[in-house]
């Protein structure tokens, strides 16, 4: 087969089963590059060439592997310039002096640990042709490394981002990764040459050059993003002249003596940080690296782990040897050292775990020292399964040493916090929690309407004097959910931008709310999620919801009404949800409640008490529908609290009993002289708990009205209680 | 600004003395104590002393050797095969001093080099060389089920130009 067309098939091979793994991991809460990390590895010998070593020779034989090597190279210098073009200054922000001490520490630690080993590992696994020096140097290099871009993408997932942890985390790993590169070019360099004497001219032409790109690259690039400023957009020419730059200083340094890489990276890191030009930049030139070239980097690298050469139970226990020295050097440095820089036991911890993030960073590194001969097969295939472990195991030590929980929900508004905190700690006797309405805002300009009637739901119209009544909190919910993992937008620097923006919008939404009174009881909660319906049943429970409610617009191309997120929140979502499903009027004066007698529908009844008692001029029918001639009445729970009802409040409820065959249709004729209907999630209304069934969407649309569809999830709630105290210890046991 | 104070300086200062004392001292006490294995070549051409037996002709074989230090990976190829063919390595092993000791599963169509049949059956051996001047080995070959060892010697081959290289 001519080689192109093999190169060709195999790259499809590659980004297929990179995205596929790659997805598989991102399900069990991992970064999507361990994934495509894995990817590759699972197209080497280890498992395709094991299982089918005809077939993988046929499909990756000998001759094509320098052409993936010629892609992968080029994917390698441009995702080093992109990390480069990542570095921001900002990241420095934060607690520099612990950070700097933090970083140093992470650093030298592991790296004598390494050195240590190597008098272990060089009379075994290494060769005459390598000399101890670079070895060890190398080695130790290998230890250090933190994985910055892999850990910002983790710190952004777990919402650390804006957390004292995560900024001094991002700024250790930042410091770490400058250094340890510093530290690789130096053993490079010692590689090349063979000792310290031979490699100090290479220095001290990196140093520099690292010098000229800093002053007058840096002077240079500045003037760039001035032309970008005045032009407004990167324009082809520019964008060439910047790859250009980033080849040729890929060149530069390969000619220096140390790697192509460096180059990249340099020019990256130089680029002034104006925000809309690393934005621009990095997204136009991320999505083809990391689809494309970056995959086959992996599997370039997976083609050489080979998993097999481990063949003796003596080998496991070198590699087990292996990854102790690196886990424990990083893990115990940046603990001891954030811990003397006065950091609590339990952050110091989480920084620990954060540090040990090797990543892909630590795949260059390796492959670099493969490439030179300084570290054999073996060793390259142990220290891979310890980049990995390294990896996989931040994200659930993370959780396990720093949970969820516990990562402050910092960004939710400084005041509601303290407003919280005053009533409950002030009044904890009388008012045990504020009732708390999530409401979960997809897009802010197109759902002022939800909002408006959660607003309602919570607080009393001006001039309604209620001798009772707890503070109420409505807390729109904006979830800001990443396409794609390892994206640009998914840096912390990106997702504080993105979520400010948001923020932002809801304030403006918030602003437009009326009463103007009430816009103090809406606090936003923004945050930055990958699952929003697990998300939202999560901050549900964590901030003690009373009630979620959730807007509904018709899905463009699914048939089914509630599937989706909606229909996620309510099968998952562990507190009381109503869905709202907004026909635009304005006013909600006039309300109507299908009743049946079931807890969906008393949840129901019970949203429509409240909005009748916030709002004087409310109006709300009752609508039981009997199938026969068998007149029923409501139930005695009901009618009890009816009686307790103010009469200002029982004046303004009517009750309809009316016979049709057919309730659902009997809903909506009853609908088109209503502004708002609210039906319990129950059968004869066609809408099921699951909401998935076939009768599942009748109601919602054809229903003439707005609908507000309720879904009771315990029966202990009392939506009532805030309002009426004597109605709080009916209304628990309003059904059975 | 703080951390440029002289106490944090000096503490930095210190610290890394003496991580660069340490690694001065491991190293220069590796490059003299440490001995690493010599290099071995990738690829030997195996010479018989004397036929197989049961096979018609078996004049000369190819070792392909993987080695990390002292443990090696090798397979056996027929004498013609191309140079860069990826062959599963079926041999392991350990290299020490000067000595190699190579075991594993070879076959039987790769020993007699004849055309790979469908079912080429596999036969048990074990190599055993000894690296004397100019990176040649003489040694003996074990075949599971022949009584007789059959000894050869090896001759490095130039290893052909490496193609990952830029």
């Amino acid at each position: 087969m001519h080689i192109v067309i093999l190169v060709l098939v195999e790259v499809l091979i590659i980004i297929g089963l990179s995205r596929l793994v790659g997805l598989g991991f991102r399900s069990i809460k991992q970064p999507l590059v361990i994934g495509e990390i894995v990817a590759g590895i699972m197209l080497g010998p280890s498992l395709f060439g094991l299982v089918a070593p005809d077939v993988a020779v046929t499909l990756f034989p000998p001759e094509t592997i320098p052409f993936l090597n010629v892609l992968s190279q080029v994917g390698l210098i441009f995702f080093m310039f992109l990390i480069g073009l990542e570095l921001n200054p900002k990241y420095l922000s934060g607690q520099l002096e612990v950070a700097i001490l933090t970083s140093h520490i992470s650093i030298l630690v592991p790296f004598s640990l390494g050195t240590l080993l190597a008098v272990i590992l060089y009379p075994l696994v290494s060769n005459a042709s390598v000399s101890f020096t670079t070895f060890a140097l190398f080695l130790g290099a290998a230890m250090s490394i933190t994985a910055f871009p892999v850990l910002a993408r983790i710190i952004t997932e777990n919402n650390l981002q804006g957390t004292r942890l995560g900024t001094l985390a991002l700024t250790c790993a930042a410091v770490d990764d400058v250094t340890a590169w510093c530290l690789l070019a130096v053993a490079i360099a010692v590689a090349r040459t063979g000792d310290f004497a031979g490699a100090i001219p290479t220095i001290i032409a990196s140093i520099v050059y690292i010098g000229l790109m800093l002053t007058a690259g840096r002077w240079f690039l500045q003037r760039l993003a001035k032309h970008y400023l005045r032009a407004g957009r990167l324009s082809q020419l520019l964008l060439a002249g910047i790859y250009m730059g980033v080849v040729a200083s890929a060149l530069i340094t390969e000619l220096i003596g140390i790697h192509l890489i460096f180059g990249a990276f340099l020019l990256g890191a130089a680029m002034p940080k104006n925000e809309d030009l690393v934005r621009e930049l990095a997204v136009k030139t991320e999505d083809f690296v990391l689809i494309f070239l970056l995959p086959i980097f992996f599997a370039y690298s997976g083609l050489k782990t080979q998993i097999g050469l481990l063949n003796r139970p003596e080998l496991w226990l070198l590699c087990a040897l292996i990854l102790g020295v690196a886990i424990a050097g990083k893990y115990v440095g940046t603990y001891v050292a954030a811990r003397v820089s006065g950091i609590n036991k339990r952050e110091a911890s989480a920084l620990g775990w954060l540090m040990n993030t090797r990543g892909l960073t630590e795949l260059i590194v390796l492959n670099i020292g493969l490439e030179l001969g300084v570290i054999s097969p073996l060793i390259f295939t142990m220290l891979v399964i310890m980049a990995l472990v390294t990896t996989f195991m931040t994200s659930p030590l993370l959780e396990w040493t720093y949970p969820k929980k516990l990562i402050r929900l910092d960004v939710v508004e400084p005041e509601s916090e303290a407003e919280t905190d005053i009533n409950t700690s002030a009044g904890r006797e009388t008012y045990p929690h504020p009732f708390r309405i999530l409401v979960p805002v997809a897009n802010p300009s197109t759902q002022k309407g939800l909002v408006q009637l959660a607003v309602t739901l919570a607080q009393p119209a001006v001039g309604i004097a209620l001798n009772y009544r707890y503070p109420a909190i409505v807390n729109p919910l904006s979830l800001i959910e990443f396409e794609e993992d390892y994206a640009f937008e998914s840096t912390p620097v990106e997702a504080d931008r993105l979520i400010a923006q948001r923020r932002q919008q809801l304030e403006e939404l918030i602003n437009t709310l009326e009463p103007p009174e009430t816009r103090s009881c809406v606090h936003p909660i923004v945050r930055i999620s990958s699952n929003v319906a697990r998300e939202t049943a999560q901050i549900a429970t964590l901030e003690q919801v009373n009630l979620i409610l959730v807007g509904w617009h018709r899905p463009a191309f699914s048939s089914n009404r509630f599937g989706g997120r909606v229909g996620q929140m309510l099968t998952t979502a562990p507190v009381d949800v109503a869905v709202f499903v907004d026909k635009g009027k304005e006013q909600l004066e006039s309300l109507l409640v299908p009743y049946s007698g079931n807890i969906h529908d008393d949840l129901a009844l019970i949203l429509a008490l409240r909005l009748l008692i916030n709002r004087e001029t409310c109006m709300l029918q009752i609508l039981q529908i009997v199938a026969n001639h068998t007149k029923e009445e409501l139930s005695y729970e009901l009618n009890t609290m009816m009686e307790q009802l103010p009469t200002s409040v029982r004046d303004r409820i009517e009750i309809k009993i009316i016979e049709a065959p057919e309730p659902v249709q009997a809903v909506i004729q009853a609908s088109e002289s209503v502004d708002l209907t609210i039906a319990g999630t129950s059968r004869p209304w066609g809408i099921e708990r699951q909401t998935l069934g076939r009768y599942t969407d009748q109601l919602a649309m054809q229903c003439r009205s707005s609908l507000l569809i309720t879904r009771r999830y315990s029966q202990v709630t009392a939506h009532l209680a805030s309002m009426l105290p004597e109605i709080s210890s009916q209304e628990p046991t309003l059904r059975s | 600004m703080n951390h440029f104070n002289f106490k944090s300086l000096a503490f930095y200062g210190v610290t890394i003395v003496s991580v660069l004392l340490l690694f001065r001292f491991v190293s220069v006490y590796g490059e003299n104590n440490l001995k690493a294995p010599p290099p071995l070549n990738s690829r030997y051409r195996l010479t018989l002393s004397e036929n197989l037996p049961k096979c018609e002709k078996s004049d000369t074989l190819t070792l392909n050797i993987q080695q990390s230090g002292i443990y090696l990976n090798a397979s056996v190829l027929p004498a013609n095969a191309k140079a860069d063919t990826d062959e599963k390595h079926s041999l392991a092993g350990i290299f020490k001093n000067r000595h190699l000791n190579l075991s594993g599963k070879v076959g039987r169509s790769i020993l007699c080099n004849i055309p790979r049949p469908q079912n080429d059956p596999l036969n048990s051996v074990t190599i055993q060389m000894q690296l004397v001047d100019k990176g040649n080995m003489t040694g003996q070959l074990t075949i599971n089920g022949i009584p007789q060892t059959l000894k050869f010697t090896a001759v490095p081959e130039k290893a052909e130009e490496k193609s990952q290289k830029f």
